[in-house]
C-alpha cells in the first residue's frame, strides 16, 4: 500500500465517519434542546440557575469537583444510584442545557451530586464539609477546604448569622469566627440548586402514592 | 562516497552490510541518504524533543506521587490552594500526555520518518519552531491549571489560552511530516509509516474540534461530554495508539533482523484500526445521560477493536517467536515486547469495560485509572522508553554508559507498572461492585480502597526510580557527546560477530 | 597504526586511550540490522472466521440495542427491561428496613450520624430518643414532613439545646428522603428499629392517617417541642386541640397558608 493519495483519502474518510456521526449528528439532534413546560402544571422544567448559582458553578469547574463526583443518575436498575436515592430517575440530556460546562463526571470517589440539593438542602451541613470533610463524614478523603473561609475576629455587632460552628481542635481561637467567602457561598448555592428530578416525557419520575 | 563494503577486509562485515546501508545511491524516487546521515541530521531536533519530554517526565512523575498520596492522606499539603489533588491530578495529567508522551511521540515520529523514508532530516527550523511553541504552551496551559483556571473537561484542561499554541505546534510537525513524506527517497510505504502519517493528520483535527466546540464556541448540553469523550478517546486511540504501533512494528524487526509476519495482517490491522478506533469514545458514558443509539454505537466499535488488537498481536507474536532469548541483550527489546504484550491486554481490557454489564460494575472506579495507566504506561510510555534506548544512541552517536541504570530502569519501571495496574484493577471490580449494593454505606467503600491506594504510592515509588535512572544513564550520555567513543556497553549478539566481539572485550 | 606519541594531532579523539580493534570500532554497524521488510504470510482462516463472527454480533447488537437512532430514546430496552425474579423475603421487615436504612444513610445520616447518636452542634441523638420510642409514630411523621425547631428533651438524661436558636433548625426531609409515603414508612421502621430503639414498625397507612389532619400545613413550618407534645402519639392523629395559650394559638396561625391568615385576621379586627 505505497499510494500516498489513497491512503490520505483513507485517514480522512475513517475519521470524518465517526466525525460526522458522534460530533455531527448529535450536536444536530440535541445541541437546541430547550426547556420542557408540564402541560399541566406549566412548570418549566429544568430552570434556569440563578445568578449566584452560575457563579457557583464556575468556582466548581475551577476547583475541580468533577474530578472525584459525578454528577449523572444511572437507570433503575443499572447500577444502585436510584436505590441509593441520588435521583428519583436516570439524568437525560435535557438536564444538563443550562451547564455552561457539563461536568458528568467519571469517577465516584465521592458520591454523586446530580441531587444534592435535593438530598442536603441545609447550606450550614455544606460549610462545614467544605471546611473539613472529616465533620460531617468521618473517614473521607476529601480534602479540606479551609481556603473557602475566612477566619476572622468577632465583630462588635456579635457572631455573624453564618458564622460556622466549630468545636474541638478545629474551633478558631477564641474570640474569632471562620465565615465562608464568597466563593463559598456561590459554591453552597450551586450545591443547593442541583436538582434533576422533573418530570420529563422523555424520562418520567416514577409516580407513587405521593401524600 | 566511497564504497566501504568494498575496503573493508573482514568478510563478515561485507556480508552484514547492506548495499543501501551505508553508502547511499538511491534507486526511483530519488537518492537514499546514509543511514548515518540521516541519523546526523536528527540529532537537534530529536534531541529536543527527546530532552524536554523528559524533563516533563520528571515534573509528571513528582505530581504523580504527590496526588497518589493525597488521595489516601488527603491531609497531605492540604494548606496550598493550588495544590488540591484535583490541580495536581489535573496538572500531572497534562504534564505526562502533552509535555512527555506527545514530545517524545514527536521525536520518534521523526526520527522513523526520516529513516524510513530514507532522506535526512528536511526544514529543520520548522521542527525547532514546533518544540518552542510546544514547549511554551505545554507551560502556560499546566500553569494555568495550578493558578485554578482549568477548564475540568477531561484531557482538554489547558486554559483556553494555551491550546492555540499547542494547536499551531502540531499543525507544523503535520506539515512537516507531509513535507517529508513528499520528498521521500523510498518509495516503498512501510506500515510504521500508514500509522505515522494517519496520527500526525488525525491528531489536529481531532485538537481543533475539540478547541471550537468546547472552549471557543462550546455546544449544548450533553453533546459538550459527546464531544469531550470523542476527543480523549481518539487522542489515545488516534495519536497514541499509532505511534506506538509504528514503533514496535519498526523496531522489533529491525533489532532481531526479521521481515514482519505478515504484510496482509498489517493491512487489515491498519484499515480496521483507523475504521473502528475512532467511534469508541461514547463508552466513557455507559448509563449516561445520552441517546441509547451512541452507547451502543461505541460499545459495539469496542468490540470490534479486537480484530484489529488480535491481528497487531499475531503479526508482532510471530515476528518475535524463536528469538525471544534476545530480549536478554536489547533493552530497546524488552521494552518493545514489554509494551506490545500490555497492548494486547490493555485492549482486552478495554473491550471488556466497554460490555455494558461490565461497565455497570467498573464505571465510575480506580479500575478505570488502572486501565488508563495499562494503556498509556505499560503500552505506550515502555515502547517510548524503548525507541529511545535505540535512537539515543544513534543520534548522539554514545552508546549508553551504564547498563546497571538500565537494569535499574527497567526493572523499576516494569516491577512498578505491574504493581499498579493489577492490584488497582482488583480493586476497582470489588469498589464497583460494593457502590452497586446500595446497602453498603459510601464511606465503607472508601475506607476499603485505602489499603490499595498506598500500595500505588508505592508502585509510583518504583516508577519514579525507573525514571529517574533512566534520565540519569540520559544526562551521562549526552555528557559523553563531549567526549571521545568509548567501547560499547550494550552489545547485540550477531552471530559470528559474536565471538569475534566476545573475544576482544573484557 | 602509528604510535600515539608520536601523531602530530595528539589530541585527535581516536588517539586518547582508544581501541583499535577493527570489529570494536565497528560494532555499532555490526549491531544495525537492514531496516525491516514485509512478509507475505497469508492470513489465517481462523482470523477471517473471528471477523466474520464480531462483525455478525456487532450488527445484531446494533440493531437491538440503538433505540432507533432516536436522540430522545434513553433506554437500549426498547419493549422495556426484563423484569427482575422478585426474591422473597423470609422477613418482610426486612427489606422495609433495608429501604429505610439506606434512605436514613443518605439523608439523616449527614446530621444525625449512621449510628444514630447526633453530633454535637448539629443534632440530636435517635439512639434511645423517647419521641423515636413512643408507640405510635405521629409526632415522628411531622418531625419529618415539616421540620422541627427550638429545645427538645430527648430523653431524661438528654436535652437537645441548641447554641443558638434562630440557626441550628431540621428543615422538612420529606422530600429528600423521596416525598412518598412508602419511603418515609420504610425510614421510620429504621430508625426505630436500629441502636437499640424499641419503637414499632409504621406502615404507609399508618403514615396516611396520621398526616391527613396537617395536610395542609406549609413544609416551612417547623415544628416545636411544645406543639408536637399536644398532638398524641398514637391513634389517628388529633387535630392540634384548641390552643389554650396564646403563644400556642400564634403558632398555629404562623403554620396556616398566608392567605388563610389573612382572612382569619382580618376577620378579627373586624
Amino acid at each position: 500500500m505505497s499510494y500516498g493519495p489513497l491512503l490520505f483519502l483513507g485517514i480522512l474518510f475513517t475519521l470524518a465517519s465517526s466525525w460526522v456521526g458522534l460530533v455531527l449528528l448529535p450536536h444536530r439532534q440535541m445541541g437546541a434542546l430547550g426547556q420542557h413546560t408540564d402541560t399541566n402544571t406549566a412548570a418549566i422544567y429544568p430552570a434556569a440557575r440563578s445568578g449566584e448559582a452560575q457563579q457557583g458553578a464556575e468556582h466548581y469547574r475551577s476547583l475541580g469537583c468533577v474530578y472525584c463526583h459525578t454528577q449523572q443518575v444511572r437507570p433503575e436498575g443499572y447500577g444502585s444510584d436510584i436505590e441509593r436515592g441520588w435521583g428519583r430517575r436516570r439524568t437525560v440530556s435535557r438536564d444538563y442545557i443550562h451547564d455552561k460546562t457539563v461536568m458528568l463526571g467519571t469517577m465516584r470517589t465521592g458520591p454523586d451530586l446530580t441531587n444534592i440539593g435535593e438530598r442536603q438542602s441545609d447550606a450550614a451541613w455544606h460549610y462545614r464539609h467544605l471546611y473539613n470533610p472529616q465533620i460531617t463524614s468521618p473517614g473521607s478523603i476529601m480534602p479540606p477546604h479551609a481556603f473557602l473561609f475566612d477566619t476572622r475576629a468577632i465583630g462588635p455587632a456579635g457572631r455573624s448569622t453564618n458564622a460556622l460552628v466549630l468545636e474541638g481542635p478545629l474551633a478558631p481561637p477564641a474570640g474569632h469566627e471562620v465565615v465562608p467567602t464568597r466563593r463559598a457561598e456561590q459554591l453552597v448555592a450551586y450545591l443547593r440548586s442541583l436538582k434533576s428530578s422533573g418530570d420529563l416525557p422523555e424520562a418520567p419520575v416514577k409516580k407513587e402514592e405521593a401524600q | 562516497m566511497i564504497n566501504q563494503s568494498q575496503t573493508l577486509q573482514n568478510k563478515t562485515l561485507r556480508a552484514l552490510l547492506p548495499g543501501d546501508a551505508l553508502t547511499g545511491g538511491g534507486t526511483e524516487g530519488g537518492k537514499k541518504a546514509a543511514l548515518a546521515e540521516i541519523d546526523a541530521s536528527c540529532r537537534v531536533p530529536v534531541l529536543f524533543f527527546f530532552l524536554s519530554g523528559l524533563a516533563w517526565l520528571l515534573a509528571g512523575t513528582i505530581l504523580a506521587l504527590v496526588a497518589s498520596i493525597k488521595l489516601h492522606t488527603p491531609g497531605f499539603l492540604a494548606g496550598w490552594e493550588w495544590l488540591t489533588f484535583a490541580n495536581v491530578r489535573t496538572a500531572h495529567l497534562n504534564t505526562v500526555i502533552y509535555g512527555f508522551a506527545s514530545q517524545i511521540s514527536v521525536g520518534v515520529t521523526i526520527w522513523l520518518m526520516c529513516r524510513l523514508c530514507r532522506i535526512p532530516l528536511v526544514a529543520p527550523g520548522l521542527i525547532t519552531v514546533a518544540n518552542l511553541f510546544y514547549n511554551l504552551g505545554v507551560t502556560v496551559g499546566v500553569g494555568g491549571i495550578l493558578i485554578g483556571d482549568s477548564t475540568a473537561i477531561e484531557w482538554l484542561e489547558m486554559p483556553r489560552y494555551a491550546t492555540p499554541i499547542l494547536f499551531i505546534s502540531y499543525a507544523l510537525i503535520a506539515v512537516w511530516t507531509i513535507v517529508t513524506f513528499r520528498l521521500r527517497a523510498e518509495r516503498h510505504l512501510y506500515v510504521s509509516q500508514w500509522y505515522l502519517l494517519a496520527a500526525v493528520l488525525w491528531f489536529p483535527w481531532l485538537y481543533g474540534t475539540a478547541q471550537v466546540m468546547l472552549l471557543i464556541e462550546p455546544v449544548r448540553g450533553v453533546v459538550q461530554a459527546a464531544v469531550n469523550w470523542w476527543f480523549a478517546h481518539n487522542v489515545l486511540g488516534l495519536w497514541f495508539t499509532p505511534i506506538g504501533l509504528a514503533s514496535i512494528y519498526y523496531f522489533i524487526p529491525k533489532v532481531i533482523g526479521r521481515p514482519i509476519h505478515s504484510y496482509y495482517l498489517s493491512v487489515l490491522g491498519f484499515w480496521s484500526l483507523a475504521l473502528f478506533y475512532n467511534w469508541n469514545g461514547m463508552h466513557h458514558l455507559v448509563g449516561g445521560p445520552l441517546p441509547a443509539w451512541m452507547i451502543t454505537v461505541s460499545i459495539v466499535a469496542s468490540v470490534m477493536m479486537l480484530i484489529p488488537v488480535i491481528t497487531v498481536a499475531i503479526n508482532h507474536h510471530f515476528t518475535m517467536v524463536g528469538h525471544f532469548g534476545k530480549l536478554k541483550y536489547s533493552p530497546t527489546l524488552r521494552f518493545m515486547v514489554f509494551g506490545a504484550v500490555s497492548y494486547t491486554l490493555a485492549s482486552l481490557q478495554g473491550v471488556a469495560s466497554a460490555v455494558r454489564s461490565i461497565s455497570e460494575v467498573t464505571h465510575f472506579t480506580h479500575h478505570t485509572i488502572a486501565h488508563a495507566h495499562l494503556g498509556m504506561y505499560a503500552f505506550f510510555t515502555m515502547v517510548m522508553f524503548g525507541a529511545m534506548y535505540y535512537i539515543l544512541p544513534r543520534i548522539t552517536q554514545r552508546e549508553w554508559p551504564s547498563n546497571g541504570l538500565i537494569s535499574l530502569h527497567f526493572w523499576g519501571v516494569a516491577l512498578g507498572i505491574v504493581l499498579y495496574v493489577v492490584p488497582m484493577s482488583i480493586m476497582g471490580f470489588i469498589q464497583g461492585t460494593m457502590l452497586n449494593d446500595a446497602a453498603v454505606r459510601f464511606l465503607d467503600v472508601v475506607q476499603f480502597t485505602l489499603p490499595w491506594l498506598k500500595l500505588r504510592t508505592l508502585a509510583g515509588l518504583l516508577l519514579a526510580a525507573g525514571h529517574l535512572a533512566f534520565v540519569i544513564n540520559v544526562g551521562w550520555l549526552l555528557v559523553r557527546m563531549f567526549e571521545p567513543y568509548r567501547k560499547p556497553v550494550v552489545r547485540i549478539l550477531t552471530g559470528e560477530a559474536e565471538t569475534v566481539a566476545a573475544a576482544k572485550l573484557p | 597504526m602509528s604510535n600515539p606519541q608520536e601523531t602530530p594531532n595528539a589530541s585527535s579523539r581516536l588517539d586518547r586511550g582508544e581501541n583499535h580493534d577493527v570489529t570494536e570500532l565497528h560494532a555499532a554497524v555490526l549491531r544495525e540490522k537492514p531496516d525491516p521488510v514485509e512478509g507475505f504470510e497469508p492470513v489465517n482462516l481462523w482470523v477471517v472466521a473471528g471477523i466474520a463472527g464480531l462483525l455478525f454480533w456487532g450488527g445484531a447488537y446494533l440493531t437491538q440495542y440503538s433505540g432507533r437512532f432516536e436522540a430522545m430514546e434513553f433506554s437500549e430496552f426498547p419493549h422495556g427491561k426484563p423484569a427482575p425474579v422478585a426474591a422473597v423475603a423470609a422477613d418482610p421487615l426486612a427489606a422495609v428496613k433495608r429501604d429505610g436504612m439506606i434512605a436514613y444513610n443518605a439523608v439523616c445520616a449527614l446530621c444525625h450520624g449512621e449510628d444514630g447518636a447526633g453530633k454535637a452542634g448539629v443534632a440530636p441523638p435517635l439512639a434511645g430518643s423517647d419521641w423515636v420510642n413512643a408507640d405510635g409514630p405521629n409526632r415522628l411523621l411531622r418531625i419529618v414532613r415539616h421540620g422541627l425547631k427550638g429545645t427538645v428533651k430527648v430523653n431524661k438524661d438528654v436535652t437537645w439545646n441548641p447554641a443558638n436558636d434562630a440557626s441550628i433548625v431540621m428543615g422538612s426531609q420529606w422530600d429528600a428522603i423521596g416525598g412518598t409515603n412508602e419511603k418515609l414508612a420504610a425510614v421510620l421502621t429504621y430508625i426505630r428499629s436500629s441502636w437499640g430503639n424499641t419503637g414499632a414498625a409504621v406502615t404507609p397507612q399508618m403514615v396516611a392517617d396520621g398526616l391527613a389532619p396537617v395536610k395542609d400545613r406549609s413544609a416551612d413550618a417547623n415544628w416545636t417541642q411544645e406543639e408536637l407534645l399536644q398532638v398524641p402519639a398514637s391513634g389517628a392523629g388529633a387535630p392540634a386541640a384548641a390552643a389554650a395559650t396564646p403563644d400556642q394559638l400564634k403558632a398555629q396561625l404562623q403554620a396556616l397558608p398566608a392567605e388563610q391568615r389573612q382572612a382569619i385576621l382580618k376577620e378579627l379586627s373586624k
